[in-house]
């Protein structure tokens, strides 16, 4: 085994004492219940909450999808998400996070599902929805274990394989989560928002240095490589269409929606939106950077092989004490993701489905239980999935946030539409996925999208649907939607 | 409704067009695929400080929702 291999390991071991040390402690405050387990008992302040929130929405993406994505394309990786999601996801805190907060302490709503078929009072909605979501997210939750695994693999040069790197990385996720429930997950994001936030800074300033400077660095790609600077390789069409999948889908997250949940009071959520989008700039910005600048470092990597391009240029251009160290805020961003993912789809599952089951009289012991079952279930058929080493992350994360870009018109109206109706928004949500669907399959024919991504015609379906049943459909007389609607007259206009 | 109410209620569909607006402008088509100089300490051209302009233009929106529109009463 050799000193690098040595050096990554000890600082990985290092981290994952620290983390499931933290998971441990916060487990001396788990009062038992379902409410603290899965959402900590909404009792979260603003750093933790921002911490949680962001950590959620950090991942493989971002520290392998970005800087893969930019070695062949180029800088356009950034404002691909910065000049959109970063700024327009927060704003969305107010508009969804606002009003689902206010439901969620009022009815106890912790999930997407229950804010939208509560609204309609409709069980076939409900049931929809988190279907989709659930559909969604383990895809997802797989990118952050192949992330960590392809990262593992890079950095230890193949002694740890992809496979038994995925392992590793989700028995510690296991560890803290099972223990912690959303609190121990929380906890363990705040560190390792700090980490990777750290770490990404010191990732740039490090290659930066080793390649003579940005100036130097992008002289270079400029020379060699001048599409990456000219944005050729991507159809603005492309960029257009993910910008706004992109901005609008995070708030459909499940992991992310229900840690708006958790936080104590509106003011945690204010300061979380204006606190997100200063990082969430930052990281993108400096990752995007580093993986163009590794095209001239590490030439010819074809497809996916770029996903691995930041620990390759660690490995080429850090000391070996520092790579572990800078490993380590890689593995913080994919797995803040992935704990999120698990226990947003456990308490889906939970929720969603067992509560209106033969098992809604369980005591909350037995509920909570079975919440730590579905973790370790999750995280077996992520493992299997991500054991099949699929496609590149991007593409993966391109299809499933199309997926939940779509979610979004019927929460929003659920949220904001009287006149609305519950059977326009289911319509709305069969007709869009049936849209994405059809274009992914080649059922439909890729002309027809002229050159944007899938989900942008397929949100629009979606909108157009859901505005069309609701006026061919009778408009909610009924009391319960002035009295759902009267419970925000003081927190928004 | 009192004028609170109507005055945040402009401000918020202020906000939402502007974002809209945000949302198309960033798509700077007159330079897509140009090869611009870099003219900012050698490694950032026009294009990226349009970009960055746009979130600078979206954080001020974020920054004027909580002040302006969100209370918090409950």
């Amino acid at each position: 085994m050799s000193t690098q291999v040595i050096a990554v390991l000890s600082s990985l071991a290092l981290y994952m004492v620290i983390i499931v040390g933290i998971g441990i402690y916060s487990s001396r405050f788990s009062r038992g219940t379902m409410e603290d387990y899965h959402m900590g008992s909404r009792d979260f302040r603003t750093i933790v909450l921002f911490s949680a929130v962001f950590g959620a929405n950090i991942s493989a993406v971002t520290l392998a999808g970005v800087p893969g994505g930019a070695y062949h394309v180029g800088w356009v990786m950034w404002p691909y998400f910065a000049s959109s999601w970063a700024w327009a996801t927060p704003l969305l805190f107010y508009t969804v996070g606002s009003r689902s907060w206010v439901l969620g302490k009022k009815f106890g709503y912790m999930t997407v599902a229950e804010v939208v078929g509560g609204r309609w009072k409709s069980p076939t909605l409900a049931v929809v929805i988190s279907l989709m979501l659930i559909f969604y997210t383990v895809p997802y939750l797989m990118t952050g274990l192949l992330g960590a695994g392809r990262t593992l693999e890079a950095l230890t040069e193949g002694f740890v394989s992809l496979n038994v790197g995925m392992v590793i990385v989700a028995a510690a996720v296991l560890v803290y989560l099972l223990l912690g429930g959303m609190r121990g997950a929380a906890w363990v994001n705040t560190f390792q928002t700090g980490i990777f936030i750290v770490g990404a800074v010191a990732i740039f300033i490090v290659i930066a240095a080793a390649l003579g400077g940005p100036a130097e660095a992008t002289r270079r790609v400029m020379a060699d490589y001048p599409e990456l600077i000219s944005r050729s390789r991507m159809p603005w069409q492309q960029f257009f269409s993910y910008g706004v999948i992109v901005a609008l889908s995070p708030i459909v997250f499940p992991q992310l929606f229900m840690r708006l949940l958790t936080g104590k009071d509106p003011k945690t959520l204010k300061q979380t939106m204006c606190i997100y989008p200063v990082p969430a700039f930052l990281m993108m910005f400096l990752m995007a950077t580093v993986g163009m600048w590794g095209r001239t470092a590490i030439p010819g990597l074809e497809g996916a092989e770029s996903d691995a391009i930041l620990p390759m240029l660690l490995i080429q251009f850090t000391p070996i004490w520092m790579m572990g160290l800078l490993g380590a805020a890689a593995f913080a961003a994919m797995m803040s993701t992935m704990d999120s993912q698990l226990l947003s789809v456990t308490t889906m599952i939970t929720r969603d489905f067992l509560t209106r089951s033969r098992l809604k009289d369980a005591s909350d012991a037995t509920m909570v239980r079975i919440s730590r079952v579905l973790v370790l279930v999750l995280t077996l058929v992520a493992l299997i999935l991500g054991f099949l080493n699929p496609i590149g992350i991007i593409k993966i994360i391109e299809f499933s946030l199309s997926g939940f870009a779509c979610m979004l018109a019927p929460v929003l109206a659920a949220l904001y539409w009287k006149r609305c109706t519950s059977q326009a928004a289911l319509w709305s949500v069969v007709a869009s996925q049936v849209c994405l669907w059809s274009f992914e399959m080649g059922l439909l024919p890729a002309s027809w999208r002229f050159n944007f991504l899938s989900g942008l015609p397929a949100i629009v379906v979606g909108v157009v649907v859901l505005v069309a049943v609701t006026y061919v459909t009778p408009a909610p007389q009924d009391e319960g939607t002035r009295e759902y609607f009267a419970i925000f007259d003081k927190t928004t206009p | 409704m009192s004028m609170d109410v109507q005055k945040r209620r402009n401000r918020e569909r202020l906000v939402y067009v502007l974002a809209v607006i945000l949302m198309i402008i960033r798509v700077d088509i007159w330079w897509w695929g140009e090869e611009m100089p870099l003219v900012v300490f050698g490694w950032i051209n026009v294009p990226m400080l349009y970009q960055f302009g746009i979130w600078v233009a979206g954080f001020a929106l974020v920054l004027y929702t909580v002040k302006y529109i969100w209370v918090d009463e409950q």
